[in-house]
């Protein structure tokens, strides 16, 4: 079987001297949920860049279904860490942007319909007609999160989609993301800073050693029986183990750095 | 914050009474300085007993050469107003291209800085002499003294586009049309009205030199006779009329920007 998204010896500089990233060997497999952790400027978000082909790697090569990444497409789908609404699109308007350019074969009431599901899914109903400007920090996270799921991505790539929320949201979100990413089998790699998030929807871990030239550390596989939910995760034995794994390795990498 | 949130109302009167206090000065200064005959100026009175007769018939035509002050202003504003459409035609996407592609950006920037740094009145005899109309080399001027802020401010302001936007229309694939209408334009009108503000100002002052030297009908023409006449009272409430319509043009502009949505914070 070959992997969806590979890394094969990619290494990326930004200018000659500073470089990023060496040294990365990664396969990711279709319909897999792999999360991304290490220190703030490990270039967590540049790989995440290089999957979106938003950037080039340097050396080396990123392939998507076999074929070299050479750039962006509406298939890898970002969620921006700033979210990128367009302030002068309401909540509605900035997701049918998405969804107009992709859902091209769909008639116009089945885009609306498209877009009423995602909306009522991250629970924005009520804001549907309002501009970002009159929106909260966590709901523009939704709002960016509910145009990228809408579009239904072969590959989602999410960079801190939870971090401005509050913990219901949180919660909320979390699983409304795990099942609709199981229902449509949508490939995840996301960056999160949250070891919890990390152990409720990862299948793997991915840690990376601190900047500058990053590299891949170790990987845990996240052996949690699915499906999971906020509260029972906990009580499984595995779960203390592997966060205490996680926790060890971002203090260490706090003593080097 | 909870200050004018507290007592809109008691502050009211001192807002509007601020910007009144530098008029009143003067004023008294100006009156002082005629009742002591320091200087050899019409007094605020007989100045204000001009302004009845002259706005009384603004709107009447006795003759050719004797025109309502009303219509005069609206000649010149016509022409500030052709000026300066013409120039948001041709600036706009000139702006745009300039701020999307760095190959026109190259070609076109070291053309419009030195545009930019002649005076824009330098431009009327180029004009006389090759148009042969005083009208059109008003208009001329007009046009080119517009065109710079416009090509400038909005090319800005499709440089100052957040990269996010860019990186989503890549991401999203958007067709061009769909970034132009959606993204950059969107993005780029707060500086396309600063650049809009920037050159009505410059061309209602440029206008009133235009006419003075020119003789085309219009308010500079007004002032040029007013000061062949040595009638001072008439330059006088000319230079008033010609100062409250550039406030007036200034709050247009500001008016419109208002009314765009705004940007997330």
């Amino acid at each position: 079987m070959t992997a969806l998204l590979e890394f094969r010896h990619v290494e990326k500089r930004f200018t000659a001297s500073s470089c990023v990233l060496s040294n990365i060997d990664l396969e990711i497999h279709a319909g897999e949920f792999v999360v991304l952790v290490g220190h703030s400027g490990c270039g967590k978000s540049t790989l995440l860049s290089l999957l979106a082909g938003l950037e080039m790697a340097s050396s080396g090569q990123v392939y998507y279904q076999g074929i070299p990444v050479t750039r962006p497409g509406p298939e890898r789908m970002v969620v921006f860490q700033d979210h990128c609404l367009l302030p002068w699109l309401n909540v509605r308007e900035n997701i049918a942007l998405a969804v107009d350019r992709v859902c091209v074969d769909a008639t116009p009431t089945d885009r609306a319909a498209i877009i009423d599901r995602i909306i009522e899914v991250v629970e924005l109903s009520d804001a549907a007609t309002k501009r970002p400007a009159q929106l909260s920090g966590g709901m523009r996270q939704r709002v960016g999160l509910a145009r990228a799921l809408a579009i239904r991505p072969k590959v989602l790539l999410l960079d801190e989609p939870f971090s401005a929320l509050d913990a219901a949201n949180r919660y909320q979100l979390q699983e409304a993301l795990m099942q609709l990413c199981a229902e449509l089998g949508i490939t995840v790699v996301m960056i999160t800073h949250d070891i919890d998030e990390a152990l409720l929807l990862s299948d793997r871990i991915i840690k990376l050693t601190p900047g500058p030239a990053s590299t891949i550390h170790s990987i845990i596989k996240n052996t949690l029986p699915k499906p999971r939910n906020t509260l029972e995760i906990a009580n499984h034995p595995d779960y203390y183990q592997m966060r205490k794994d996680l926790l060890q390795f971002l203090k260490e990498r706090q003593r080097i750095s | 914050m909870t200050t004018t949130f507290d007592m809109p109302e008691r502050r009211l009167p001192v807002q509007w009474l601020l910007p009144c206090l530098p008029p009143i000065a003067l004023l008294g200064l100006w009156w002082l300085v005629t009742a002591t005959a320091i200087a050899d100026l019409p007094s605020p009175a007989t100045v204000l007993a001009l302004c009845g007769p002259l706005f009384g018939k603004a709107f009447s035509v006795a003759s050719p050469s004797d025109i309502g002050i009303g219509w005069l202003l609206c000649y010149s504003l016509g022409r500030v107003a052709v000026g300066f459409g013409c120039a948001l035609l041709v600036g706009v996407p000139l702006g745009l291209w300039i701020g999307i592609s760095p190959k026109a950006s190259r070609a076109f920037d070291p053309s419009i800085q030195l545009v930019k740094s002649v005076s824009p009145l330098a431009w009327l005899p180029i004009g006389l002499a090759s148009l042969h109309n005083s009208e059109l080399a008003a208009l001329f001027v007009i046009f080119i003294t517009s065109l710079c802020p416009i090509v400038l401010n909005t090319a800005l302001g499709v440089h100052s586009i957040p990269k996010g936007y860019w990186n989503l229309a890549q991401v999203l694939d958007l067709p061009k049309s769909t970034v132009l209408r959606q993204i950059i334009i969107p993005a780029t009108l707060p500086n396309l009205f600063t650049g809009m503000r920037i050159s009505l100002g410059i061309a209602w002052m440029v206008i009133v030199a235009a006419e003075m030297l020119t003789g085309a009908q219009g308010i500079g023409a007004f002032v040029w006779n007013a000061w062949n006449n040595l009638d001072l009272g008439l330059l006088i409430v000319s230079i008033l009329i010609i100062g409250l319509t550039g406030i007036a043009l200034d709050q247009l502009i500001t008016k419109l920007a208002r009314s765009m949505p705004k940007e997330t914070p």
